[in-house]
């Protein structure tokens, strides 16, 4: 490829070539649904379609808010719960006691669970925010707990040396120690929410995207499909978006020490 | 505190002995502890039931669980449902990991390759791989030959992400002195950046085997009329919730084997790796 002096760079090159392969699927798939190869793939234009209709209607309000707002208050709750037991178990030398069961509850797919949990409890918002919860709950707690054992022993003796008490140590010392490594758990945390959403409305529900996409698939509604499954990863991407923001901003002073600030 | 001191100077004293005593000696009180944290465990969760905090009438009991999943195993059909999801899980897992690796490597390889593929990779992989459930039963059908097909498709991405940046994270330094070498191209991808990408690819293995995991048991407790998750699915509406249960607790034994193989690899297979290069990307 011959590219003349002061023209485009190979980075900005490689840029476009990205939304051009882009550009071609999408109209690849335009084509084969215009064409009909499937009865059950339908056009491009049918699926954003369908997209942009939920977004615009009252499914709005109806099926993708409210998803919206389990996932994040499962996550908000899975999270913290997995900072605190992730602090208390890894800085309380629990780890021994506790691990076997746990490893054996976190090997446990949320969507196995999901089910029997929305028999025993009333099949309702609160019930499913706690499954997100649980699902959100494990990587933060592994991370917090490992980050907990391994606060330098020095500085925790340091601390006892200068009369703090052990509550002091634990919030002071032992929690944002283990900050950084909580944080990076609850990023897979965030995506792992997401997922929970669709599972736990895939069950005994009557609204939010996953029944939605249930709904479409037992009407072989493919529009509808691809349209909830563009809706989520929207959503997937604006959340992961947010938590790049609020990580920059509850680790500011950890990345400050490391140097690693903009 | 007092023990590890004495076992400190046993230690000194005769090396090669007492460290290999001292070691048992620790698996043996971890492995007790760890049995004491079950038992502590299971009887909170026993309490909870009496107490009616678990509603008794949908949640079995530790003993009636345990029954279901003897019965289960040793003349039911709790047997047939693990092969299947376990076939399931291993012939989606084997695909992806055929189809995956290559690709990684391509794209940590080729920045071209790699820039060809980001924009549509960075819109599809936020999407929660079971939302692709429904979809796969409507194109697919309800047996097999669905869940393979799911299970590749949402497996394949962590096998993707990690040996790509595997591939992309060789240290310069190691590719330095295999070119100094006079290495070929190819030995060098061979010899140093497949071996220096091996925890990063093992860590992708070990997040897909799980996504695996997950993706059956979902097209099992939804549709398909196989499985373990078709068990819990089925035991649950007809209110035999102790066969759910039993199921339950295959799929979560299943979890902890996979994950205890890969780490038995890990440390077989890259032992200079550390805890700290085991990151999910």
């Amino acid at each position: 490829m011959t590219v003349g002096r002061g023209s485009v760079s190979p980075q900005a090159l490689r840029r476009v070539l990205g939304v051009v392969a882009g550009i071609v699927l999408l109209a690849l798939w335009q084509i084969a649904g215009k064409a009909g190869i499937s009865p059950y793939l339908p056009p491009m234009s049918d699926a954003v379609g369908a997209a942009w209709d939920m977004v615009t209607g009252p499914q709005l309000k109806a099926d993708i808010l409210p998803s919206v707002g389990r996932a994040l208050a499962g996550l908000i709750i899975g999270c913290l719960l997995g900072m605190l037991a992730g602090v208390v178990i890894g800085y309380g030398r629990l780890h021994e006691w506790v691990r076997p069961t746990l490893e054996f509850l976190r090997s446990l797919p949320i969507v196995a669970i999901a089910p029997v949990v929305l028999i025993a409890f009333t099949p309702g918002s609160a019930t499913r925010v706690g499954i997100i919860a649980l699902a959100s709950f494990w990587p933060v707690f592994v991370n917090t707990e490992d980050a907990a054992r391994s606060v330098d022993e020095r500085l925790i003796e340091t601390a006892r040396a200068y009369g703090r008490n052990r509550s002091w140590i634990l919030f002071r010392l032992v929690g944002p120690a283990t900050l950084p490594m909580a944080v990076a758990g609850a990023r897979i945390a965030t995506s792992v929410s997401l997922l929970a959403m669709v599972v736990s409305e895939f069950f005994l529900a009557t609204s939010g995207l996953g029944y939605q996409l249930q709904y479409d698939a037992r009407g072989y509604d493919v529009a509808g499909m691809f349209g909830a499954i563009l809706i989520l990863g929207i959503i997937g991407r604006v959340m992961s978006g947010a938590f790049n923001g609020f990580e920059h901003w509850v680790l500011r002073w950890y990345l400050g020490q490391k140097g690693l600030t903009q | 505190m007092s023990t590890d001191a004495s076992t400190e100077q046993e230690a000194l004293a005769n090396p090669r002995r007492t460290s290999r005593r001292a070691a048992v000696r620790r698996y043996a009180t971890s492995a007790v502890k760890g049995l004491a944290g079950l038992v502590v465990m299971v009887g909170l969760w026993e309490l909870l039931r009496r107490l009616d905090v678990l509603p008794r009438s949908a949640v079995p009991s530790t003993a009636a669980t345990l029954t279901a999943l003897r019965a289960g195993l040793f003349g039911g059909d709790l047997l047939s449902a693990t092969g299947h999801t376990l076939l399931a899980w291993a012939a989606g897992l084997g695909l992806a990991s055929l189809i995956g690796l290559p690709l990684g490597f391509a794209l940590g390889l080729s920045r071209w390759a790699d820039a060809a593929t980001r924009e549509v990779v960075d819109f599809l992989r936020p999407i929660p791989s079971v939302a692709f459930v429904p979809v796969a039963l409507v194109f697919l059908g309800f047996g097999l030959k669905m869940e393979v097909v799911l299970v590749l498709i949402g497996a394949v991405w962590p096998i993707v992400f990690n040996t790509r940046y595997g591939v992309q994270d060789v240290d310069p330094k190691l590719v330095e002195s295999g070119q100094s070498l006079h290495y070929s191209d190819w030995t060098i991808v061979r010899r140093i950046k497949l071996v220096a990408a091996t925890p990063a690819i093992l860590t992708g293995l070990r997040t897909a085997s799980a996504i695996a995991l997950i993706l059956t048991v979902s097209a099992e407790t939804l549709a398909v009329p196989e499985g373990l998750g078709n068990v819990i699915s089925q035991s649950a509406t007809t209110g035999s919730t102790a066969d759910a249960y039993a199921a339950i607790v295959i799929t979560g034994f299943l979890g902890v084997v996979m994950n205890m193989a890969i780490a038995t690899v890990r440390t077989r297979l890259v032992p200079w790796s550390t805890r700290a290069g085991d990151r999910e990307v």
